[in-house]
């Protein structure tokens, strides 16, 4: 069952993939400073598990906003149930760009958001009744993850 | 509240009771302990009371940390057996001691205690030693493996008084150039275009400037760290060596074992009377003392507070003093949550974040319902749900200690079948029954509204908590002015979102604007009121309004509710294609491979998605729910009782 790919089709599916990897790879490295962080808070202190994983839970919100644009566009394409219907380059083009904006922001909000979470986990470490606030500071960030995901909605709510 | 009530108490008693009264306290385990020299910076209390006049125990202390030592040797030769669920929670059974074999041993541990010191310490020097002389061997061998072929023992390539020697290589090519007067060179050995060997030089100008110009490179000679011979016997003796080591290392691991066996226990069980003793005098130190007596300050559940009089008035022959009294506005009291059984579980996501003060108000409560529903949402399979409701209530009956947050899970795999019923599938589709509702995989966004309306009603509710909670402490106007407004600037601005859907019945449709426009401008007026100009007071206001993009984001946060649940359900769907795939490519035989990769995958599945769930679920309410009306901050009671590390003992004996 090969679908025939236009190259609109491919600029869509570049879209989605953009969407997709960027906030994926964002997250993934602002979990992983928060996870090296919490190492070495656990070889002291290994009851502070619990809040940790908390902590580290954090920057993954970017890549979760990711995967959200990368479905919807390839709902709004055909490829995720539906049909698959024949596409212009510039609409393409255009969902490229829709793509964009959470990758973008996804990407650079999750490297960032995990330093923020790894200062948390140094709140932990000396007051660990404070997790609300370390919680919070992290969350912060995460206002421009939302920004750039209601963008890429409203875009490509508007292309489609 | 769902907080018991607490009392403040102050217990007075004659100095000569202070055993049985300290003793007697920690039985009861009721009462909790706080410093009361902490008042001394009060006038009129600093009149009345000052320090324990008790020397330190150092004796105790010294014997403590003694202990101390020789029980981490022990625990490292024969760990304690830890359950995985302790990463969570603490969980450790403790070894009964019954008061005989108790006296037993602190007789024993008390004779002996500062032999089996040294013993410990001689042992981990010992062992220690071994394991670097292994290590140096080891790291020698290597490096010796390398000069094996030579036949020279490099202790004897020393300088004399008129010549140096060095050892090293120098090319073929060069190696007339070492024939020089003055040089000599034996050869050793022959690589490639190199010739290995020792170089003797005369010492002097002319030899020198010859043998630089001869392109002689030296090779450093290794450390042999007291070893002699040819790398050959070098080898040999360093292999020696190392099961010199090793069978050290055995011996001392054998004597350490028979070690831990006899003392282990014995020392855990005086460690923890010892310790008990220490907590005892620790009381006597947080106490106001007088000339003829002493005050303890602490706090105890007002439903105790009977029980902890007749308990004081036994240790003291009927003449201790017990003053209770309620908790004063801004004295932190201590808190206990007492929520009902239903609302128990959820109290471990309260805790998590922070303890409510003292008369805040618990947000189990409202909390509870919403993180039911959300973590429903984010799993959204109702198969998944069955086995997750199936796995709490094992391990509930398993792990009785952990019940609540077992009972939880439960909980949640409740929740998640019924989400999965009306919205998603049974084990991604493998078993073919249609969502109730819609299927949230061809019609994503109708669960996009569904999760941004939960989170509108979610931080609505928040409003509306806080907003009642300002009203019960009194705050009348902030409770108006700060809370309702908001409310209906959220709802408005919300039914004007609505409006642009044709929701709203045609002659309402102008109402949500003014509403949002009312509630804009009341806030405008309201919000600088702290401020000192009219013109302060009125831009105050205006930039108030600036919190509209951090309600829009927290409601787009609910979001992440869709995406959760789409990929639980995107993941099944894989899963099951790839044992579809198995077995329809090699016949009845693929059923032996795609039977795995169900079982392995789905459960992989439900791991990732119900942690995700549970942290992003917990996430909502921290950062969107509680930020509304909840500090927290308060801290856990925590009574004076017998509190022991490894052993069930009595307190005295």
């Amino acid at each position: 069952m090969v679908v025939d790919v236009t190259l609109g089709l491919g600029l869509a599916i570049a879209g989605a993939a953009v969407a997709v990897a960027l906030p994926c790879v964002g997250s993934a490295i602002g979990v992983q400073t928060v996870g090296g962080a919490a190492a070495g808070l656990v070889t002291e202190d290994p009851e502070k598990f619990g809040k940790l994983l908390i902590l580290q839970a954090l920057p993954g919100t970017q890549g979760i906003y990711g995967l959200l644009i990368g479905f919807l566009i390839l709902m709004n394409i055909g490829l995720l149930g539906g049909e698959v219907t024949a596409m212009s380059m510039e609409a393409g083009i255009a969902f490229l760009f829709a793509g964009l904006p959470i990758a973008i922001t996804g990407l650079l909000s999750g490297v960032a958001q995990g330093k923020v979470a790894a200062a948390g986990v140094g709140v932990i470490a000396k007051r660990p009744e404070e997790l609300g606030k370390a919680i919070i500071l992290a969350a912060m960030v995460e206002t421009y993850a939302v920004l750039g995901l209601l963008a890429s909605i409203l875009l490509i709510n508007g292309i489609a | 509240m769902s907080e018991e009530k607490m009392n403040k108490v102050f217990v007075l008693a004659h100095q000569k009771h202070r055993d049985e009264i300290v003793s007697s306290l920690q039985k009861f385990g009721g009462m909790q302990v706080d410093n009361i020299l902490h008042r001394l910076s009060e006038e009129d209390w600093a009149k009345v009371i000052k320090e324990s006049p008790l020397p330190e125990d150092l004796e105790l202390e010294n014997k403590i940390a003694k202990l101390k030592h020789c029980i981490s040797f022990f625990n490292v030769v024969k760990p304690i057996q830890k359950n995985p669920m302790e990463n969570f929670v603490d969980l450790q059974r403790r070894e009964p001691v019954p008061r005989e074999r108790l006296r037993k041993y602190i007789q024993e541990v008390e004779g002996h205690l500062d032999e089996i010191n040294n013993k410990v310490r001689e042992l981990n020097t010992r062992r220690s030693d071994f394991v670097a002389q292994r290590a140096v061997m080891s790291e020698l061998k290597r490096v010796m493996h390398r000069y094996e072929l030579l036949d020279v023992d490099f202790s004897r390539i020393a300088d004399t008084e008129k010549v140096r020697f060095f050892f090293g290589s120098v090319k073929n090519q060069d190696h007339a150039k070492l024939g020089k007067p003055g040089l000599h060179f034996e050869k050793l050995d022959e690589k490639k275009d190199k010739l290995i060997g020792v170089a003797a030089v005369l010492k002097g100008p002319e030899a020198e400037k010859a043998f630089a110009e001869s392109g002689f490179t030296s090779i450093p000679v290794p450390q042999t760290h007291g070893l002699t011979g040819t790398p050959k016997e070098i080898l040999k003796k360093a292999d020696e060596k190392i099961k010199e080591a090793d069978e050290g290392i055995v011996a001392v691991d054998k004597e350490s074992k028979k070690l831990t066996d006899e003392w282990q226990l014995k020392m855990w069980a005086v460690f923890d009377y010892l310790s008990l003793s220490k907590s005892r005098g620790d009381v006597l130190n947080f106490s106001g003392w007088t000339d003829h007596t002493f005050v303890v300050e602490g706090w105890v559940q007002e439903k105790d507070s009977e029980e902890l009089k007749r308990v004081m008035s036994n240790a003291s022959d009927g003449s201790a003093h017990v003053v209770l009294r309620e908790a004063k506005e801004g004295e932190n009291a201590p808190i206990i949550l007492r929520n009902s059984p239903l609302l128990k579980p959820f109290e471990v996501v309260t805790r998590t974040f922070a303890f409510p003060k003292y008369k805040e108000v618990d947000p189990t409560l409202v909390m509870a319902p919403f993180f039911l529903v959300f973590i429903g949402l984010c799993v959204t399979d109702a198969g998944y749900g069955v086995t997750l409701a199936l796995l709490g209530l094992i391990l509930r009956w398993k792990y009785p200690e952990l019940r609540g947050f077992f009972t939880l899970i439960v909980f949640a795999g409740l929740s998640t079948i019924v989400w999965g019923a009306l919205m998603g599938g049974w084990f991604g589709g493998l078993i073919p029954v249609d969502p109730i509702w819609f299927d949230s995989l061809t019609n994503p966004i109708n669960f996009l509204i569904l999760a941004l309306l939960l989170g509108v009603l979610q931080i609505c509710f928040g409003i509306i908590v806080s907003f009642v909670d300002k009203l019960r402490r009194g705050e009348y106007f902030a409770a108006f002015a700060d809370r309702l407004t908001w409310l209906f600037l959220v709802l408005g601005m919300f039914s004007m979102v609505l409006a642009t859907y044709d929701v709203i019945p045609l002659a309402f449709k102008d109402m949500p604007m003014y509403v949002a426009v009312g509630a804009a401008g009341a806030l405008v007026l309201t919000q600088g009121r702290n401020q000192k100009s009219i013109v302060m007071k009125f831009l105050g206001g205006l930039t108030s309004l600036y919190a509209v993009v951090g309600y829009l984001s927290d409601t787009l946060s609910y979001a992440r509710l869709l995406a959760l649940g789409l990929a639980t359900s995107a993941v099944a769907m894989v899963v099951n294609t790839l044992a579809g795939m198995a077995y329809s490519s090699i016949g009845i035989i693929g059923i032996v491979l795609a039977i795995p990769v169900l079982i392995f995958g789905h459960f992989a599945n439900i791991l990732i998605s119900t942690l995700g769930a549970y942290i992003h679920t917990s996430r909502l309410q921290y950062v969107e729910f509680f930020s509304k009306f909840y500090e927290g901050g308060g801290r856990k009671f925590r009574p004076f009782k017998i509190d022991t590390t490894y052993t069930e003992i009595d307190s005295e004996v």
